[in-house]
């Protein structure tokens, strides 16, 4: 049931975008989040779709991939246009049914923040689909570092994150094998009515947290016992390399950036 | 001549102030190359003495646990100590760390500082030696049990420790995975001349062994080459260990009447013995 699954959606890959530092992809992701924002008109929209497109392109990742990524959104995009649609009463009446109207400027409006969201969920998913989860948290450690300085655990949060990252696919598998060992004993996680299912699920969660525990607490000693300290005093496998083509792809979204702000209405 | 590497001087330990002494009067003496065995029943203590060698606890006065001359009561003593002593611990599942192999066996590496520029090749030397030098860029959760405590083992082995404990490290593996997991360790003492101290219940892992530690509710009721300790059949019992298959089977056909010459560890040693008994008839 849980077989074969991936960390994240990392796809391994060897294009311009998979092998820049995780440190510009991000900084890129958040720059694209700002600069979609500014977006208020078909153009400035088309100029961020073909440059969403071109990464798209230059990362070399089937677009089936990033349809995946796009679906569990899709629902909420629907509802966004929805809701845009019918509560902004802008421009022309298109069409009323009582007190239910519809305008032009509805629909756009509609229509343009369906296009955003799309926008932005692609671009993090390509984000994700082109950077392994570990040189993500390795990136995020490091542009948070600075803030040490204020007392703020970045490494132990890095820390956390590469472990639950570790362990939900250990997590997964051993929710299925509880789950088969209280089907054993007949617990009927699928049928019944609502409350019954939701009662069903809590000689699942019982153990698995009581698992959990043990494991944490067995996972500390095995790295203390193998000299873990804190961040202190520590180097590192995977040392990241900001190269030219990091502040060129830097470059170009703020680029775009630029771009966009003169072609805003 | 011979390095004493552990040493141990009348250990005690209880965990709660008014609790159970889980440790009494200990005293251990362990030598570079040794393969040292410490068998025992649940809660024999043999694990809680297990982390007295790498300073996971700690003992109360001084001179009592030095490791390679180093006192572990001793609070700046400790991170060296867990250089020189690795342990690999029960459940294969708790004590990778990273998501990839390569990344979990530069853990131990990254926390001791190593710069680097040294680590690749670190890491690729004890995979080589695990044999799971094809495996680098696996997740934990693709491997199977054996192949993960061999990369706990390679995790600790590029650390370049001088002793490497395995805390029932097979007890939860199926018997291809225990057979891998100790046909690498003992490539290991042999080969590399690290000193292995194997903790377990079955004293089948213990017959190769150089010297057997046979723990009985928190003090050392046996000690000694195997051939001396399995003399011992009836403490062996009362310590709630199984004596090994061979020896069982040679101590009923005893208690039936027929005599032999010496204790049978192996399989080999019980078909040889066997032999000679039926040339006699």
């Amino acid at each position: 049931m849980f077989q074969n699954i991936i960390i994240g959606q990392y796809v391994a890959g060897n294009s311009f975008i998979h092998n820049l530092d995780p440190r510009s992809k991000l900084t890129i992701t958040f720059l694209f989040v700002l600069i979609v924002f500014l977006a208020n008109n078909w153009l400035t929209y088309l100029v961020l779709f073909l440059s969403v497109l071109t990464a798209i392109m230059i990362s070399k990742v089937s677009p089936g991939y990033i349809y995946k990524g796009m679906k569990p959104i899709f629902l909420l995009v629907i509802a966004m246009f929805i809701l845009h649609g019918v509560l902004t009463k802008e421009g022309e009446l298109l069409f009323a049914l009582g007190w239910f109207e519809v305008y032009l400027g509805g629909i756009i409006q509609g229509l343009f923040i369906a296009f955003r969201l799309l926008l932005l969920i692609m671009m993090t998913t390509l984000l994700t689909l082109t950077t392994a989860p570990i040189q993500l948290t390795d990136g995020l450690e490091n542009i948070f570092g600075p803030l040490r300085r204020y007392n703020v655990p970045v490494h132990e949060l890095a820390l956390m994150m590469s472990i639950s990252l570790r362990f939900i696919p250990t997590l997964l598998q051993e929710t299925e094998k509880i789950m088969k060992a209280q089907m054993a004993r007949g617990v009927d996680f699928t049928g019944g009515s609502i409350t019954r299912r939701i009662k069903a699920i809590i000689p699942l969660l019982v153990p698995l947290f009581m698992q959990s525990f043990r494991r944490a607490e067995d996972l500390a000693t095995a790295m203390e016992a193998r000299g873990y300290r804190g961040g202190e005093g520590r180097t590192r496998l995977r040392e990241l390399e900001w190269a030219q083509k990091d502040t060129v792809a830097v470059c170009l979204i703020v680029a775009i950036g630029f771009i966009l702000f003169f072609l805003m209405s | 001549m011979i390095k004493e590497l552990i040493k141990i001087n009348d250990l005690s330990f209880k965990y709660e102030e008014d609790g159970e002494e889980v440790l009494r009067n200990i005293d251990l003496c362990i030598c570079e190359g040794e393969w040292v065995s410490i068998v025992g029943h649940n809660g024999s203590g043999k694990s809680t003495l297990a982390k007295f060698l790498n300073g996971l606890l700690i003992p109360y006065k001084p001179n009592v646990v030095s490791i390679e001359g180093l006192d572990t009561v001793n609070e700046e003593n400790i991170w060296e100590v867990r250089k020189k002593v690795g342990m690999v611990f029960q459940n294969p599942d708790n004590q990778m760390v990273a998501t990839t192999v390569q990344d979990d066996v530069a853990f131990g590496l990254e926390n001791i500082g190593v710069p680097q520029g040294e680590m690749s090749a670190r890491i690729d030397w004890a995979l080589k030696r695990v044999n799971m030098e094809s495996f680098s860029n696996y997740e934990p959760h693709r491997l199977s049990g054996g192949q993960k405590q061999r990369i706990a083992i390679a995790g600790i082995l590029a650390m370049r420790p001088s002793v490497l404990i395995l805390d029932e490290a097979t007890s939860m593996l199926d018997p291809m995975g225990r057979e891998e997991v100790l046909d690498t360790v003992w490539k290991l003492c042999k080969d590399e001349g690290i000193t292995i101290i194997n903790i377990t219940h079955d004293l089948e892992e213990t017959v190769h062994s150089d010297k057997v530690i046979v723990m009985k509710k928190g003090t050392i009721s046996i000690q000694g080459d195997p051939q001396e300790v399995f003399q011992h059949k009836e403490k062996l019992t009362e310590a709630g260990l199984e004596l090994p298959f061979p020896l069982q089977m040679q101590n009923d056909l005893m208690v039936k009447g027929y005599k032999f010459s010496t204790a049978c560890l192996t399989k080999e040693d019980l078909v040889n013995e066997l032999w000679k008994l039926k040339s006699k008839i």
